[in-house]
């Protein structure tokens, strides 16, 4: 009887471990995909791969950017403004821009929605003269998985404030 | 028998039409009870009242701030930075958010992205000085109240 006891109480243990494990091993995994998510528009800004940035955006008139530049100064709305916008950045010769992330993180809002933040370094090379510009910035980015996909509803950009 | 018919169709055009309403009616109310979250900001730095600003921000509170002191992911509400700021009498700053819009992206969970003007009237000398900021804010339902759980505020780039 004792032995049984002791038989059910550890098998009652080690489906609790099991649980657990399973949870956390889903936590981190969610994780690691919102992390790629980052990592793949950067190297589509970074290759000027405007297709590969599309496909890490969500499509929906919600979307919605502050860039970090005069150029998007105020909020761009809805996907197709914003893939006007990312296109500016694409339709240059690859080498021209060249994204570096730093110390990114994730935090995870529930089981559909997470935000990232990073700080970016950016060297701007200019095609013909080849003078570099260096600039640094702050990102926040905001994502929803839809149909079991991770993608970018909201980017807020901004350059390290210098006063 | 054809009067039965009639009233059970109108019945039923009643009930689908309350269910209709009723979810947008709850839509319309969280998207006003995030709105009240951002005014009940502007309200505690314009009355300098420390208190009130605690209670908007959950303890797990991260943000990105426009001065270059915040440039850096502070992680964690900064009550020392507001107790500093109210030192000064209510009426010294101003804030004023305009143009916020608010995307529901769950049930408990929103993002408000707008515009604020702070404005800064230093006691000792009369010339005021102010600041247009873009702010994007995650909102997150916590014990049936809206708190604030990010911020990145960013002054309007210039180049």
């Amino acid at each position: 009887m004792k032995t049984k006891s002791i038989l059910g109480f550890l098998t009652c243990l080690a489906l609790v471990f099991s649980l657990s494990f399973a949870q956390s091993a889903n936590a981190a995994s969610a994780e690691e995909e919102v992390l790629q998510v980052l990592e793949t528009s950067v190297k589509a800004l970074n290759t000027s791969d405007s297709s590969l940035l599309s496909s890490v955006w969500s499509h929906s008139p919600k979307v919605s950017m502050f860039g970090p530049d005069k150029a998007s100064l105020f909020l761009t709305q809805g996907w197709t403004e914003l893939d006007k916008s990312n296109k500016t950045l694409t339709n240059t010769p690859v080498g021209t821009y060249n994204f570096t992330i730093h110390h990114p993180q994730v935090t995870m809002l529930g089981d559909n929605s997470a935000i990232t933040t990073a700080y970016l370094t950016l060297v701007y090379t200019d095609s013909s003269t080849k003078a570099q510009d260096i600039s640094q910035a702050r990102m926040t980015l905001v994502y929803q998985r839809v149909d079991g996909k991770w993608l970018v509803v909201h980017n807020h950009s901004s350059m390290f404030p210098t006063e | 028998m054809r009067t039965k018919n009639i009233l059970g169709l109108l019945v039923c055009i009643a009930l689908v039409f309350c269910f209709y309403v009723t979810p947008s009616a709850n839509a319309a109310s969280a998207e006003d009870e995030i709105l009240q979250l951002v005014d009940n900001f502007d309200k505690a730095i314009n009355t300098a009242n420390y208190e009130l600003m605690a209670s908007l921000y959950s303890p797990k509170y991260s943000s990105f701030g426009p001065p270059k002191s915040l440039a850096y992911l502070i992680k964690g509400w900064d009550g020392e930075m507001w107790k500093k700021m109210f030192k000064h009498p209510a009426g010294t700053y101003n804030s004023s958010s305009h143009n916020n819009e608010v995307t529901i992206l769950a049930e408990n969970l929103a993002m408000v992205t707008g515009y604020s003007t702070i404005t800064f009237y230093p006691p000792a000398v009369k010339e005021e000085s102010s600041e247009l900021l873009r702010s994007t804010s995650i909102v997150q339902k916590i014990g049936g109240k809206w708190l604030f759980i990010h911020g990145h505020t960013s002054i309007l780039p210039t180049e």
